[in-house]
Parts: C-alpha cells; sequence; structure tokens
C-alpha cells in the first residue's frame, strides 16, 4: 500500500498560498497552447505524473491508494476506448509537468507530497474548459469510479460487500444494529 | 441450421416482449392459441446481472441490440426557466449547459421482458379520475372505458406477478386485497416516511411487483435496491419471469429474441405478413392476429415505415393520428444529505408513495396530478461510486474520510406528474436510417407553462419533505425542465371511439386494420398522475387478448 501522501493531511492543501495559486493560474494558458500546439508532435511526458497525479487524488490511508489498485493501468485502458482522451490525458499530464518545472525546477513525480497537492489544486482552480480544469475533473471522476468498483475501497464504510447474494436484511434497522 | 421461423405456424406473432406482449402471449397462449413472440432485442437471464461482483454499482448490463435507435429533435428554449428548476449538482454545476433542453435519453431496455427488466418494480393502478381528462378538464382525451371495466384484468395482472400492496387502498376501487402483504419500510424510508406527514402527506406502502413472500416458484425479496440493474433473484416480477415463463409454460407459445420486424404488409384491410429479420436473413411471416406491442416510440415508427399504397401515410394512420400526442415523464428529483448515518443504501428503491396530488385537479392552479415517493435507489445513490462522483466533492484523503462517514446519509424524494399532449410533442420518422435501411423515431418533446408549473409544484414539494426530515440543503436536482429523459412513454397511437381523434378502439383494434392491435402504452389517452404505467399496460394488453378470443 502506498503511504506515500499519509503523513500529509488533505488540509494542507488549504493552506496554499495565494500567490503560488495566482502564479500557476497565469502559467495556464501558455501551458494550453503549448500544449495545444504540440498536438500532432507530442512531448513525450516523463512516467509517473499521471499514477501520482491519482494518488494525490486518491492517496493510500488506511486502505489502499489509486496506484495500490492499479487504476492508472484501468483508467489508460478506458481512456483507449474514448476518441481524444489519450490525447488529454498525454496534454494533462504534460501541463503538471511542465507546470512543476516552472514552478518547483522538478519533475511532478519528484516533487514533495505538498507541492503536489499545490499543483493539483492548481488545476481543479482553472477557469472552466481550460485544459487542466479539464484533464484533472475528467480523470478525478474516472479514478473515483474505478476505484471505488474495487471491493478493497470499501473498508471503513458501510457497504463492504456487493449487494447480492446477502441483500440487506438490516434494511429497517439503524445501520450497524444487526 | 434450420432456421427457427421456418414453418412455424402462429396464429396470434406478438411484436415486442414487454408489459404488453407478455401479458398478451401468457393469455392467449392459455386460451389454446399459438403464439410467436418476436423481440428485437436479446434474452437475460439472472446471470447476465452483477450485484454479487464488486462492480455491482455498474448500470444495467445492455447488451448488443438491448437499446433501439431513435433520434430526438431540437428541444425547447431554456433561458426563461428559473434557477430552482434547472437540473445541477454541487460538485458539477448546472447539469444542462446548453441554452435548450437537453436530451438525457429514452431510456428502455429493447430485449425479452422489455423495459420491465430494469424497472422499480411499481404496479400501480389509474386514478379513475384522470380517465376523463378532456370531460372534466377540457385537456387531453378520455379513456374509452371506465375503470371498473378494467378493474377485473388490473386484479389478474397483479395476481400474476404477484404484487404486494397496502392492506388499505382507497385511491382505486379493488375486487380483492392484493395477493401479497406489503414490504416494511426500510430505516430511511420511515424517516421520509415521517417527514412527508409532517408537511402533510399521507403516503402509504407503495404496491410493487416485488415478492414480500415467496411466490410462484419464486424467492421473496431480499431488500438489495438493486433493481435497476435487473434481478438477479427473479422475486421482481418481471415480465419473463412472470408471463413470459407461463407462456412458454403452456406449450403453446415460442419466444424469438433479436428478431427485428422491419414491416408489416397489408392485403384487404389486413395484415397480410409482417418482414422480419433474424440472424441476417430476411423472413416473412403471417398469422391471423398481430400484436404490435413495441413501446410508444417504436410501434408508430413501425406504422409510419409501412406505409404502401393502400395505406400511404402509414397504418392506421388515415387521420393523421400515428406518433401523435406523445407524452414523456414528468419528474423531478431532489437529493440532500441527512446528518446523521441512516444506511439509506439499503432496501427497495420506492418504499412508499404519496397520492396527496395525484387526483387531476389536486395540485393548487395547475391541471394534472403527481405523486412523491424516496428514491435513494432509482436516483442511484446508492454505493460509493456514485457518493464519489455526485455527493463529496473534493479529493485526497479528506476525501476518503469522508467518503466513510457520509455513506448512507443521502435522502432523495422523487416526484413523477402527469404529461399532457402537446402539438409539438410527437414522433415522426427521422432522416436517420438504422442498419436496415429503415428510418429511426424522430422524439419532439416539448414542455408547457402548464407543464413547467407542475413540475415546479412538484420540486418545491419535495424540498419541503426533505427539508422536514432534518436534510442539508439539497445538492442535487434532476429535472424535466431542462432535460428531456424519458423512462415512461406514452399516446402515439390513442385509443377511443371517434377514429378522426384516435388511431384504436378501446380493445387496441387499429380502426382500418382488422386484425392488427396495439397493446402498450402508445394507447394511452391520458397518462395519469404519475402512476407507473406498466400494470395498466398488461390490464390493458389482458382485456385485448379476451377479446381477440371472442373474435375468433
Amino acid at each position: 500500500m502506498s503511504n506515500k501522501q499519509q503523513d500529509h493531511s488533505t488540509h494542507s492543501h488549504n493552506r496554499i498560498s495565494r500567490r503560488l495559486v495566482l502564479k500557476l493560474l497565469a502559467l495556464a494558458p501558455l501551458c494550453w497552447e503549448q500544449t495545444y500546439a504540440q498536438l500532432n508532435n507530442p512531448e513525450p511526458v516523463p512516467p509517473g505524473v499521471l499514477p501520482s497525479v491519482l494518488d494525490v487524488l486518491i492517496p493510500g490511508d488506511s486502505t489502499p491508494g489509486a496506484t495500490d489498485l492499479k487504476i492508472e493501468e484501468s483508467l489508460l485502458d478506458t481512456a483507449s476506448q474514448i476518441p481524444r482522451y489519450p490525447e488529454l490525458i498525454q496534454q494533462g499530464t504534460q501541463w503538471f509537468n511542465t507546470t512543476s518545472l516552472r514552478s518547483f525546477y522538478k519533475p511532478f513525480p519528484e516533487l514533495a507530497p505538498n507541492a503536489q497537492i499545490r499543483i493539483v489544486e492548481a488545476a481543479f482552480n482553472q477557469p472552466e474548459m481550460t485544459l487542466p480544469r479539464v484533464f484533472i475533473e475528467r480523470i478525478r471522476e474516472d479514478a473515483m469510479t474505478l476505484y471505488y468498483h474495487n471491493s478493497a475501497s470499501w473498508t471503513g464504510m458501510d457497504i463492504n460487500r456487493p449487494i447480492q447474494p446477502l441483500g440487506y436484511p438490516d434494511h429497517e434497522e439503524p445501520p450497524g444494529k444487526l | 441450421m434450420k432456421s427457427p421461423l421456418a414453418n412455424f405456424e402462429a396464429d396470434v406473432i406478438i411484436i415486442g416482449a414487454g408489459a404488453g406482449g407478455g401479458s398478451a402471449a401468457w393469455r392467449l397462449s392459455h386460451y389454446g392459441f399459438k403464439v410467436l413472440v418476436l423481440d428485437a432485442g436479446p434474452s437475460y437471464s439472472p446471470s447476465d446481472y452483477r450485484q454479487s461482483s464488486h462492480t455491482w454499482e455498474k448500470p444495467f448490463p445492455y447488451k448488443t441490440a438491448s437499446k433501439s435507435a431513435y433520434e430526438v429533435a431540437e428541444l425547447q428554449p431554456i433561458h426563461e426557466l428559473k434557477n430552482e428548476l434547472r437540473s445541477w449538482n454541487k460538485m458539477k454545476g448546472l447539469l444542462v449547459k446548453g441554452s435548450r433542453r437537453a436530451n438525457f435519453g429514452y431510456h428502455h431496455v429493447r430485449g425479452v421482458g422489455g423495459s420491465s427488466l430494469h424497472f422499480t418494480g411499481e404496479a400501480h393502478r389509474l386514478n379513475p379520475d384522470s380517465m376523463q381528462m378532456k370531460t372534466q378538464h377540457g385537456v387531453a382525451a378520455d379513456w374509452p372505458m371506465g375503470y371498473k371495466e378494467l378493474e377485473p384484468y388490473y386484479q389478474t395482472a397483479e395476481e400474476r406477478v404477484g404484487v404486494a400492496g397496502p392492506l388499505s387502498d382507497t385511491r382505486c376501487p379493488r375486487s380483492a386485497k392484493y395477493p401479497q402483504p406489503p414490504h416494511p419500510y426500510s430505516f430511511a424510508a420511515k424517516v421520509l416516511d415521517k417527514a412527508a406527514i409532517r408537511v402533510g402527506h399521507q403516503p402509504q406502502a407503495n404496491s410493487l411487483a416485488v415478492l414480500s413472500k415467496p411466490y410462484d416458484n419464486r424467492p421473496a425479496c431480499n431488500y438489495c435496491g438493486g433493481c435497476q440493474r435487473g434481478c438477479m433473484l427473479t422475486d421482481k416480477g418481471s415480465i419473463d419471469v412472470t408471463y413470459l415463463k407461463h407462456a412458454l409454460a403452456s406449450g403453446n407459445c415460442q419466444i424469438l429474441p433479436e428478431t427485428e420486424v422491419l414491416k408489416l404488409e397489408t392485403h384487404h384491410g389486413r395484415i397480410s405478413s409482417i418482414l422480419a429479420s433474424h440472424k441476417g436473413k430476411l423472413h416473412k411471416l403471417s398469422a391471423q392476429w398481430i400484436i404490435l406491442a413495441a413501446g410508444a416510440v417504436q410501434t408508430p415508427r413501425l406504422l409510419l415505415n409501412s406505409k404502401n399504397a393502400h395505406y400511404p401515410h402509414g397504418i392506421g394512420n388515415q387521420n393523421g393520428q400515428v406518433g401523435q400526442n406523445f407524452m414523456e415523464t414528468l419528474l423531478t428529483t431532489v437529493s440532500a444529505e441527512h446528518p446523521e448515518k441512516l444506511g439509506s443504501h439499503r432496501g427497495l428503491p420506492v418504499n412508499w408513495v404519496s397520492w396527496k396530488y395525484n387526483a387531476p385537479d389536486s395540485i393548487p392552479g395547475v391541471i394534472g396530478g403527481c405523486r412523491f415517493g424516496p428514491s435513494m435507489s432509482e436516483s442511484d445513490l446508492v454505493g460509493p461510486v456514485a457518493y464519489a462522483t455526485r455527493v463529496i466533492p473534493g479529493w485526497g484523503l479528506k476525501h476518503k474520510a469522508r467518503m466513510r462517514e457520509q455513506l448512507g446519509k443521502v435522502l432523495s424524494i422523487t416526484s413523477i406528474g402527469e404529461c399532457l399532449p402537446h402539438k409539438k410533442s410527437y414522433i415522426s420518422l427521422s432522416d436517420q436510417l438504422d442498419q436496415h435501411g429503415i428510418p429511426v423515431p424522430r422524439i419532439h418533446s416539448y414542455l408547457d407553462q402548464n407543464a413547467m408549473a407542475r413540475l415546479a409544484f412538484m420540486n418545491a414539494e419535495c424540498r419541503k419533505i426533505l427539508d422536514a426530515a432534518g436534510c442539508d440543503s439539497p445538492f442535487e436536482t434532476f429535472s424535466s425542465a431542462d432535460a428531456f429523459s424519458s423512462t415512461h412513454v406514452f399516446g402515439t397511437c390513442r385509443m377511443g371511439t371517434d377514429p378522426r381523434q384516435s388511431v384504436c378502439d378501446a380493445f387496441g383494434s387499429v380502426h382500418d386494420i382488422k386484425n392488427l392491435f396495439i397493446c402498450d402504452a402508445s394507447l394511452f389517452p391520458s397518462t395519469g398522475g404519475g402512476e407507473s404505467p406498466g400494470l395498466t399496460i398488461q390490464a390493458l394488453a389482458i382485456r385485448s387478448a379476451d377479446y381477440i378470443r371472442t373474435l375468433n
């Protein structure tokens, strides 16, 4: 199980400095233009950017993190069946890495967890329909879906098994009574 | 290999193996008719459903051909729509981003069992007051028969399926009690029940085609809440495990899935043959009686596509009525989080129902009624994937912690209301062709001010109930006001006494074709005030079958 994020509460992304947000926001259009121009000749993205982003979104704690459940593989498999999704991943991860290099002088996978969290936060704060925002919202949705389809993610929830064959014979009672 | 269609002698060919086709097949096969049921979709077995797998939260397992092709014409502008009527989610913002109503789909299953394969099991009789909308309220059309005439057929349908319902049900007069005792309420449904009572509703146990006790060699429900994903246990009374099972057992019925009827051919005022495609081959079939039961979108499509020199506008369409009067599901759902853990992912989809505003004159200032009920399962808010993507915003460790804390706290209320016909709502043929080169149906949908006013009332009342339950502000609303999203479709081959205003007579017999009957919700002159139509379709089809027997 990955514990990379375990010591860095997600509350830390609330402590992001306003200046850093503004700096990251200012980078966004430039990155978008760059990656847009590179559509036909994309620069290679260093390995590990996508899994690192996924682990920021779904870090390991008492339950596995995204990479522990190989969410990256499933996500790439899903993406391969959807037109333009692989390109979105290519460009989105490139934005993350470029932003990381410009802001922290290191590739995204090599950043400390707090710095990774700040860049993810910045991606969510971009205007609608910009590359980083579209990318991060889309992979959040799909990664969460893939992750919570795996029963290993259910530990600690009131659902700990598929709904059949047992059903919910306790449905009339308050949860946890039976 | 010899085609199963070769040399099959049928007295009756039924097109469509859903609610109407299945119940007619059962009745006629038990009367000794040789019945051939054709369905364009596949067949399903309990092993097709995923509820015992980790991916149980995935939607109904559609197969190749289990959705029919259709098109939705450009929908109306929504720039004047008030914000509280819009579909939205706190994580995603407005669900309809454009300036017009959006097409969220005609939700159906094409296959043996039809849309009953993914229904929640609601088995409602139509409010008798909703059957005379023209005479009483000057809208829609009157049903050509009264509730009294339908009542024995409702009773037969309820017994065949095994409907569990309340011990006392005064909304629709009954000749006998429900065949099954009512289901107990889930814990969360009890919370909503008390809230609804606090704001003046009188909820009662919903009547459900879901077994509360073992019946007809099917087990009782174990309250997994997965009805819409297909029922693995077979306790839900879908058409395949009820009517069609018994039709096959009669020895007089054959069902052919993946057989699409492309055209009806006529000769001397009768359907002389039908052209069907089965496994890539075309077959010409004939029978004394033809029953068309493909639903209110595909049924008019087949009639319109079957035009010939004698019927230049389509079969049954001499007065231009085929495809007119399309009525859709008028719905609003509001969801909110409750402060306490309720285990709201457990239990039946729609435990109770409030009929307080079901009668056509019960909503102040608006013609046409509606009903209310819990809808956590119907809104698909019963598992971690839904919570992660629709309920709990954010990401990281805090998000994971919230997931553990919040699962089971969501409450939802849905209201479904009357949909009245409008000249801008109809089915026509599209320019788009299917794989056989035949035009697909085009759905035209329009909601007028009366419908919007009804939706506004429904929405406000849903919010009132959630508020009375102690919920936080809603996190999601879904509304027909800005989205066409229809499971129940009606009215496109209306029955009536005047052939100028209808396609069929009171028995579903097409006015100008002696051996063609329609047995689906195309017949409905009005929708009722939010009742689920399945049981009424079955009652009408059984009645038509009895009528065919008298003609024979």
